[in-house]
C-alpha cells in the first residue's frame, strides 16, 4: 500500500471557463460557466462538489480531468516534494476520470480494453494482466470480464466504466455522478469502492445530486451555484452555519440565502 | 509522438473496426460477390440476347408479285453465309402487309415495286419500337444487299474483263501496329483507374466516419480524451487504421477484379479471338506498379475522408460531408480517359488526378520513373502533410462540447454574417482550392485566347475573389489584408530582404537546376506570350497586376487568417508553401515559397501588405526587364556568369545571407507584441 505522504494534492487556482451562448446563427453571448474558482483536495479525502443544475460542476470536473483548457488560472497536481505537475499528459497518468460521458467501447470486451488502456498508459504486459485479475476480483467481474461491453447491463457497464479508471492505479480520482441511474446495490459497491479508495490515500473528487450520500461519504463539500463557489467546509461545518441537521435543507437555504443576495 | 501509444490504439482501431458488421460487409461481400455478379450477370444477358436474335426464327410478310419467289429462295436458302432463320407469308398488297405487321402476325414485310426506270425496288418495312422487328429487318437487308451485289458483280463482269479493277481501282487496308497487348493495355488503363479509385475511396470512407463522428457519436472519444493521450497520436492511429482497411479492401477489389478477368479471358480463348494470343505476363510490372501505387493512393484517400469527417458532429453530417468527397474523386479518376492528358512533371502533382494517369501509363506499358517517383512521393507528402495539419486543427474540447468545426464562414447567408469577423481554417482552405482551380482551368485558356491580356484578366480574378470573399462575410478589411501604410524603415528592409532572398533563391534554382536538367524546361509558349506583347503590356500585365492581386490572396487574405488562428511561424510557412504550391512547377515551387516566406514575414513585422507589393512588383517587373533585355543579365558581376564555381556560389550566399539579415534587423518592430495582442 501506497502511504498517504507520497500521493498527489490537486490544487485548483482560480479557474474560470468562458462558454458561449448562441443566441441565433449569427450572435454570441459570453458568459462564465465557471466563474474564478478556487480549492484544494488533499490525499485521503474525498471531495464533493455539490450545486444544482448548471452551476458548473460538470465543466470544473472536465477541466480537473484535462478534458477542457480552463480560459484563466490552472490546475495542477503537486507531489510530495512540492513539484507542480503541469504537463497535461503527466496529469492525465495520475487521474482516473468517470462520468456520465465516458462511454465504453462496446465492441471489446472489458479484459480487451483494460488491455489496450494498460497499453497506453505503459503498464507492462505481466503487471497489466495482474491488475486486470485482480480488478476483476474486487469489483466481482469475473462472470462478464469476456463478455463484449455491449451485451452487459447498466450496472456491470458501470463497474467496467470503474475498471477503466483504476487500471493504472492512478492517485486521483475524479467521479462525476457516478451513481446517477443505478440501483442500490450497484452505487452502494461505487460507494464502498470510494471509501476504500479514500482509506488507501488517495484523493476522491465527485459530484453528486443525492445529499444523504454526500453527507454519509464527503469529507468536505464545495457548494457551487451560477459558476460560482459559495460555501465550502466539512458537511458539519456547513450545516452548523445554517442551523440545520441535514445537508438537504442546508443546499436548500445556501441556495436561498444566493438568490435573494442576487435579487 | 509515443511510437508505442500509436500502436495500441491502432490496434484497438483494427479489433473495433473488425468487429463492426457493417464495415465487413462493405469492406469484403461487395468487392468478391457484387463485381463478379455484375460482370457475369452482364455477360450472361448479353450473350443470351445475341444468341437469342440469331437463332430465332422471324415471320416475315412479302407482297405477292413476279419476284415474290425469288424473294423467298433468298430468304429460306439455307447454304448461303448468313445463319439466319425466316418463314415467310405471301400476303396481296403492301397495305395487307403492314396490317399484319401491326398486328404483330409478322415481325417484317418487304414491298417489291418497279421505280419509274424500270429497276425494281425492294422495300423492308418494320417497326422501329419493337426489338425482334428491328433486328429481322437487318437480316433481311443484308440479304438483299448480298443479291444487290451479286447482281452489280455480274453486269459489271459481263462488260469489262478485268472488272476486279474496275470494282476497286485502288486498294485501301489498315494495319494496327500496336501489339494487342498494347492495345488490351490502354483499355484496362481506361478502366481499371475509375474503379480502383472508386472502391479504395469507398473502403476508407465507412471506417473513417466509424473511427471519428462514429467514435464522437457513441461517447467513446470523451473517455479516450481521459487517456495520457497526444491528439498526434490518436489521429496518427487513426490514419492507419483506416488506411490499412483502405488497402485490404483496394486488394479484395482488385483480387476480385482479376479473378474475373481471368475468366472473361478464358472464355474469350475458347471463343478463339484475337486476345488469345495475348501474353499477360507483359502485364507483371503494371501489376506491381499497381500494387505499390495502391496502398500509397490508400492512405492519400484515408487522410482526406479523415479530414472531411473528423469535425463531423454526427455520423450523418459525415455521411453528408463524404458524398462530394467522392463526386470530386470520381470525377478526378476519370482523368484517365481523356485523350489528351497524360502524365507529366506537373499532373504528377495533381493529386487522384496523378493516380489515374500512373495506372493508365503502367498499363500502356510506359514507364518514366521521374513521373512515378514524383506520383508516389506527392501522394505519401499530402497524406502526411493532412495528418499533421489534422492533429493541429484538432481540437477534442470543441469537437466534444463546443460547437463543432465552423470554419468555413462563407456558407451561412451573408445578413447572418458578423460584421468585422476574420475567416475561419476553413476558409482558407476553400480560398486557396478556388485559386489553384483558377491557375488550371482558367488561366491557360485565357493566355490561349486573349494573350498577355488573358493574364491580366485571371489576375484581375484572383483580385476579385479573396475581395469578395471578405466582403460577403463582412470582414474587417484593414485587419485581414492588412492594409496599414507602412514605416519608410520598413519599406528599406523589406527591398534589403527581397535582394537577399532573391541571391539565394538564385543559387538553390540553379542548383536545382543542375540536378534536375528536365525541371528547367521552361513553357516556351509562356515566355513567346510574354515576348511578344511589347515591353510596356508585358511590364503592366507580370510586374504590376501579380504585385497587387497576388498579394491580396497570398498575403492579404491566406496569411491574414492564418495568422489570426496560429503561431505567426507557422503561418509564414503555410501561407509561403501554398503560394509556391500555387505556381505549379517544381522551380517555381522551391522559388515561390522562399519568396513566400519573406514576404509573409515583412507583412507580419509591419503589419502592411504594401511592402510586399513593393517587393513582388521589383521581384515581377526585373524578370520582365531581363527578359527584353537578356545581355544586360551578362553584365551583372559573379551573378551573370554562364556557370558558376564554388566561390561564386559562395559570394552569391555571402551577399544574399548578409542582405537578409539586414532586412531582418530592419524589419524589427518594437510594436509588434502589443498589436496582435489588441488583434
Amino acid at each position: 500500500m501506497i502511504a498517504a505522504k507520497d500521493l498527489c494534492k490537486v490544487f485548483v487556482r482560480n479557474i474560470a471557463k468562458k462558454k458561449g451562448m448562441k443566441k441565433n446563427s449569427a450572435t454570441k453571448e459570453e458568459f462564465y460557466a465557471v466563474d474564478h474558482v478556487s480549492f484544494e483536495a488533499k490525499p485521503g479525502e474525498i471531495l464533493g462538489l455539490l450545486g444544482p443544475n448548471g452551476a458548473g460542476k460538470t465543466t470544473v470536473l472536465r477541466m480537473l480531468g484535462n478534458l477542457m483548457t480552463p480560459t484563466e488560472g490552472e490546475v495542477f497536481l503537486s507531489d510530495t516534494d512540492g513539484r507542480e505537475i503541469t504537463s497535461v499528459i503527466e496529469k492525465k497518468q495520475k487521474i482516473g476520470y468517470l462520468s456520465g460521458n465516458t462511454k465504453l467501447y462496446q465492441r471489446l470486451s472489458t479484459r480487451e480494453m483494460l488491455r489496450v488502456f494498460g497499453d497506453i498508459y505503459g503498464l507492462d504486459k505481466a503487471l497489466c494482466e495482474e491488475r486486470i485479475n485482480d480488478i476483476f476480483k474486487v469489483l466481482d467481474m469475473e462472470s462478464f470480464g469476456d463478455n463484449r461491453i455491449e451485451k452487459l447491463s447498466t450496472g456491470q457497464t458501470q463497474r467496467a466504466n470503474i475498471a477503466r479508471c483504476l487500471i493504472h492505479n492512478p492517485e486521483v480520482y475524479i467521479f462525476d455522478e457516478p451513481t446517477l441511474g443505478l440501483d442500490i446495490i450497484s452505487s452502494e459497491a461505487i460507494v464502498s469502492f470510494m471509501k476504500k479508495e479514500k482509506e488507501k490515500g488517495k484523493t476522491v473528487l465527485y459530484s453528486t445530486h443525492y445529499m444523504e450520500e454526500a453527507q454519509y461519504l464527503c469529507d468536505r463539500i464545495v457548494m457551487m451555484y451560477k459558476g460560482k463557489v459559495i460555501a465550502s467546509g466539512t458537511p458539519k461545518a456547513l450545516m452548523e452555519q445554517t442551523g440545520t441537521d441535514n445537508l438537504r435543507d442546508t443546499f436548500r437555504s445556501l441556495i436561498k440565502e444566493e438568490e435573494t443576495d442576487d435579487e | 509522438m509515443n511510437k508505442k501509444t500509436v500502436f495500441s490504439l491502432y490496434k484497438k482501431e483494427m479489433l473495433d473496426i473488425f468487429r463492426d458488421k457493417k464495415t465487413m460487409i462493405i469492406m469484403v461481400l461487395v468487392p468478391l460477390f457484387l463485381y463478379p455478379c455484375m460482370m457475369l450477370g452482364m455477360m450472361l444477358i448479353m450473350s443470351n440476347i445475341s444468341k437469342e436474335s440469331l437463332e430465332k426464327t422471324y415471320q416475315i410478310g412479302i407482297v405477292e408479285c413476279e419476284e415474290t419467289a425469288l424473294v423467298e429462295s433468298l430468304l429460306l436458302d439455307e447454304e448461303d453465309e448468313f445463319e439466319y432463320f425466316f418463314e415467310t407469308k405471301v400476303y396481296e398488297s403492301a397495305n395487307a402487309c403492314e396490317t399484319a405487321l401491326n398486328a404483330k402476325e409478322i415481325d417484317v414485310f418487304i414491298d417489291i415495286t418497279t421505280a419509274e426506270d424500270g429497276r425494281t425496288s425492294y422495300e423492308v418495312g418494320y417497326f422501329s419500337s419493337v426489338p425482334d422487328s428491328i433486328s429481322a429487318s437487318k437480316y433481311a437487308e443484308e440479304i438483299l444487299r448480298a443479291y444487290k451485289n451479286e447482281l452489280r458483280n455480274e453486269l459489271i463482269a459481263e462488260r469489262f474483263d478485268d472488272y476486279e479493277k474496275v470494282l476497286n481501282p485502288v486498294v485501301i487496308g489498315n494495319r494496327n501496329v500496336a501489339t494487342i497487348e498494347e492495345s488490351t493495355g490502354s483499355i484496362f488503363g481506361y478502366i481499371i483507374p475509375f474503379m480502383l479509385i472508386t472502391s479504395i475511396l469507398m473502403g476508407a470512407i465507412y471506417p473513417a466516419i466509424d473511427v471519428t463522428a462514429g467514435e464522437r457519436e457513441r461517447g467513446t472519444l470523451e473517455t479516450m480524451m481521459t487517456l495520457p493521450v497526444k491528439n498526434s497520436e490518436m489521429m496518427f492511429s487513426k490514419f492507419m487504421a483506416v488506411s490499412t482497411v483502405a488497402v485490404m479492401s483496394a486488394l479484395l477489389n482488385l483480387l476480385s477484379m482479376f479473378l474475373v478477368g481471368l475468366y472473361m479471358y478464358d472464355s474469350m480463348q475458347l471463343v478463339d479471338t484475337a486476345f488469345g494470343d495475348m501474353n499477360l505476363w507483359q502485364f507483371t510490372p503494371s501489376v506491381i506498379g499497381l500494387l505499390v501505387c495502391m496502398p500509397i493512393f490508400a492512405m492519400f484517400a484515408s487522410a482526406v475522408c479523415l479530414s472531411v469527417c473528423i469535425f463531423a458532429k454526427s455520423f450523418k453530417e459525415a455521411n453528408n460531408y463524404s458524398t462530394p468527397v467522392l463526386l470530386v474523386f470520381m470525377f478526378a479518376s476519370m482523368a484517365g480517359m481523356l485523350p489528351n492528358i497524360t502524365l507529366t512533371t506537373k499532373t504528377a502533382l495533381i493529386p487522384i488526378v496523378n493516380v489515374a494517369l500512373f495506372i493508365k501509363a503502367v498499363f500502356e506499358l510506359q514507364f518514366d520513373w521521374t513521373n512515378i517517383v514524383l506520383v508516389l512521393l506527392s501522394n505519401i507528402v499530402y497524406s502526411i502533410a493532412a495528418v499533421m495539419l489534422m492533429s493541429k486543427l484538432f481540437s477534442s474540447e470543441d469537437v466534444l462540447f463546443g460547437e463543432g468545426f465552423r470554419g468555413v464562414k462563407f456558407l451561412e447567408k451573408r445578413s447572418n454574417m458578423k460584421a468585422g469577423q476574420m475567416p475561419g481554417i476553413g476558409d482558407t482552405i476553400l480560398m486557396f482550392g478556388l485559386l489553384l482551380l483558377l491557375m488550371i482551368y482558367l488561366s491557360s485558356s485565357l493566355v490561349f485566347r486573349l494573350g498577355i491580356w488573358g493574364t491580366g484578366l485571371v489576375q484581375l480574378i484572383i483580385l476579385a475573389v479573396p475581395v469578395f470573399y471578405a466582403w460577403y462575410m463582412k470582414a474587417d478589411f484593414k485587419k485581414l489584408f492588412s492594409l496599414k501604410v507602412p514605416a519608410f524603415k520598413h519599406i528599406l528592409g523589406g527591398i534589403c530582404m527581397w535582394l537577399g532572398v532573391w541571391l539565394l533563391e538564385q543559387v538553390v534554382i540553379v542548383s536545382l537546376a543542375q540536378w534536375f536538367p528536365s525541371l528547367a524546361e521552361t513553357s516556351d509558349a509562356l515566355n513567346s506570350v510574354i515576348t511578344d506583347a511589347g515591353f510596356i503590356s508585358a511590364f503592366i500585365v507580370v510586374g504590376i497586376c501579380p504585385a497587387i492581386a497576388e498579394e491580396f490572396a497570398f498575403r492579404g487574405f491566406l496569411f491574414g487568417t492564418l495568422k489570426d488562428k496560429w503561431r505567426p511561424w507557422l503561418a509564414i510557412v503555410v501561407s509561403a508553401l501554398l503560394f509556391g504550391a500555387y505556381h505549379m512547377n517544381l522551380l517555381q515551387f522551391v522559388g515561390g515559397t522562399m519568396m513566400g516566406i519573406a514576404i509573409a514575414y515583412v507583412a507580419y513585422r509591419s503589419g502592411s501588405i504594401w511592402i510586399g507589393a513593393i517587393m513582388h512588383f521589383i521581384n515581377n517587373g526585373l524578370s520582365v526587364i531581363l527578359q527584353y533585355n537578356p545581355e544586360w543579365v551578362t553584365k551583372i558581376p559573379v551573378l551573370g556568369k554562364e556557370v558558376y564555381g564554388a566561390g561564386d556560389y559562395a559570394i552569391l550566399l555571402a551577399v544574399g545571407a548578409v542582405c537578409t539579415v539586414l532586412g531582418v534587423l530592419l524589419m524589427r518592430n518594437k510594436h509588434i507584441k502589443d498589436e496582435n495582442a489588441d488583434a
